[in-house]
């Protein structure tokens, strides 16, 4: 990439030959084909979408055995590949495993499908889910590489558990079905979150750091996303009367103890500076959703809950050096202020010289938040990264 | 050992579970007995599965035995009709040919216990409290559109093959179609002066 760079300083004398072919080495070294990668990713996604539509349009043609037998025998191809091939693969490139494995996880789930088309059977989607991430997860867990198949793991499970609870909504109207627990739907929901201290054991532990730390940090999204909404739902006072179900304090109660939970084991997990905020994080996030129940009505002081959240994680952001999370959390912070503003001011606004006012104050905000995320951020995360890698 | 547990999650564990899931659906279809039930219906289509037919089902209910209900409904909203929910359904008749249909509200009825050929409303399928009343059934793309054309076509009757299983599972299996009888030809008639009288009634009442 900066090749050409270098070689216009070396001739305009700003540095000597062996800086250059240091320099040239080391990004030689370094380089990350990120396009190239992109390409891998995208070349992937198509040929896995491309074979639900072959699978769609052109199936009357064979008998749906035969469907079938091909279907499978795809997918023992490519698992066979993804066994027997492995080192020589991620000689070549880590990339062709991931795609191979996002692959086989994709003739795997279409498989169902073909299943239920084949035998004009149905069933509530999250029972293939479970059924997937049970066949499939293991397999992911053991060869993924990087983010393709961390978000396949971890959006399965997402997709898996909150279809779950969707359904058992229903359940509870219909007199032939048992009625699940709100404390299970709880402890089920937020299950996934277990997924943070898997991913920050393995971190430091396996030969596959890139994939462990991003379903580290998809589980640790997850956390925040979670209190996050816990807070927004605060603010509008819908925790009001909600003595069962998903809203109420002893399901948030399971949820938050989980979350409390998973930020430990991830701090021990990974006991570095960086591994023990995380887990704060996860932690923080498990314990604000106890405090947005109890905040409930109060509008000014969800905010806040939101806004304590936010610095909590802009504070470790800071901390542990993670400049990009750090920008994000600022900015979190801004857009609540900007809302707050309005949710407080909502009458000024009718009048020309409150509208004024308003605008100034945005600007302020957004300004303000502009200069703090560009003067206090940390450098860069992949700089501190390789630093801290020992 | 740990090559034997990698082989396991990697090869054997996806490809076996898979094939015994086959083998459960396959095991499945093959129980129960074959009806035919005349529908009406249009179609749209479903990504993960390619195309399908979908329609209602006109089970050969008795008015007498008709759901108390929507009479009640009816006799409330005046013109406004809603489709009954099916929830049970005992099947009379010399298979594939149904003489008869009877509708329970409660699958404890000692009369639907009894019942030799029960349907049951299945809550966890595609169409949940209306899989009694409305099906799909997948097809290829060129015969969707065909079974469409045709499913328009009010002169021609649609017939649904359908499996019941012993749990009082329906799966739809085939569909063809047949011309009107002059009966059903005179019955439509009787119906559509019948809804152009109650349209007339309710374009008086709004104006």
């Amino acid at each position: 990439m900066s090749a050409r760079k270098i070689e216009i300083w070396h001739q305009a004398g700003l540095i000597d030959a062996d800086t250059r072919a240091a320099l040239l080495a080391y990004e030689e070294e370094h380089a990350r084909p990120l396009a190239l990668w992109a390409v891998f990713g995208m070349g992937a996604l198509a040929i896995g979408l491309g074979l639900v539509s072959v699978v769609a349009a052109n199936w009357e043609e064979v008998p749906g055995q035969v469907r079938l037998a091909i279907h499978l025998a795809l997918l023992g191809g490519a698992l066979g590949g993804l066994f027997v091939k492995e080192k020589q693969l991620v000689a070549a490139s880590p990339w062709a495993l991931e795609a191979l494995a996002a692959i086989a996880a994709a003739l795997g789930l279409t498989f169902f499908g073909h299943l239920g088309q084949v035998y004009q059977t149905s069933s509530p989607l999250w029972v293939p889910l479970a059924l997937w991430l049970a066949l499939f997860g293991p397999m992911l867990l053991l060869t993924g590489r990087s983010w393709l198949t961390a978000s396949l793991v971890m959006g399965g499970a997402l997709y898996c558990v909150w279809e779950y609870a969707w359904a058992s909504e229903f359940a509870r109207f219909s007199p032939d079905e048992a009625e699940r627990s709100d404390l299970w739907l709880a402890f089920v929901t937020s299950a996934p979150v277990l997924f943070g201290p898997l991913g920050a054991y393995f971190r430091a532990r396996s030969t596959r750091p890139d994939f462990w730390r991003r379903l580290e940090e998809l589980a640790l999204t997850y956390a925040v996303v979670g209190a996050s909404f816990a807070a927004a739902l605060a603010s509008v006072d819908a925790f009001q009367g909600e003595e069962i179900g998903p809203l109420s304090a002893q399901s948030l109660s399971v949820q938050a103890g989980m979350g409390l939970f998973a930020g430990a084991l991830a701090a021990l997990g990974r006991p570095t500076l960086s591994g023990r905020l995380a887990g704060a994080i996860i932690a923080g996030a498990g314990l604000s959703l106890l405090v947005a129940r109890a905040l409930g009505g109060l509008d000014l002081a969800a905010a806040l809950l939101f806004m304590a959240l936010w610095l909590w994680i802009a504070a470790a952001a800071l901390k542990a050096g993670w400049r990009g999370v750090f920008q994000l959390a600022v900015a979190a912070i801004a857009i609540r202020l900007i809302v707050l503003s309005f949710e407080l001011a909502s009458d000024l606004l009718l009048s020309g010289f409150g509208l004024i006012f308003s605008g100034m104050l945005i600007l302020a905000i957004a300004y303000t938040a502009y200069r703090v995320s560009r003067e206090f951020a940390p450098p860069s995360e992949n700089a501190v990264d390789e630093e801290a890698a020992p | 050992m740990i090559s034997a547990a990698r082989a396991f999650f990697l090869l054997a564990l996806p490809v076996a579970g898979l094939a015994a899931l086959w083998w459960q659906s396959e095991d499945l279809s093959r129980q129960g007995t074959d009806w035919e039930v005349p529908i009406q219906g249009y179609d749209p289509r479903d990504l993960l599965r390619g195309h399908y037919v979908e329609f209602r089902y006109d089970w050969p209910i008795r008015p007498e035995d008709a759901d108390v209900d929507a009479g009640d409904a009816q006799a409330i909203e005046g013109a406004f009709r809603p489709m009954p929910q099916i929830n049970h359904l005992c099947l009379i008749g010399d298979p594939p040919v149904i003489a008869e249909a009877i509708a329970f509200e409660d699958p404890t009825d000692p009369v639907f216990e009894q019942c030799e050929h029960k349907l049951s409303v299945q809550p966890g399928s595609v169409y949940g409290y209306a899989s009694l009343s409305r099906g799909r059934l997948y097809v290829g793309q060129d015969r969707a559109l065909e079974l469409e054309e045709s499913l328009r076509e009010t002169d021609q009757r649609g017939l649904v093959t359908f499996r019941q299983r012993e749990d009082g599972v329906l799966t739809p299996l085939a569909i063809r179609f047949r011309p009107l009888t002059d009966e059903e030809r005179e019955a439509r008639e009787q119906t559509r002066a019948a809804d152009a009288v109650i349209d007339e009634a309710e374009a008086l009442v709004t104006n």
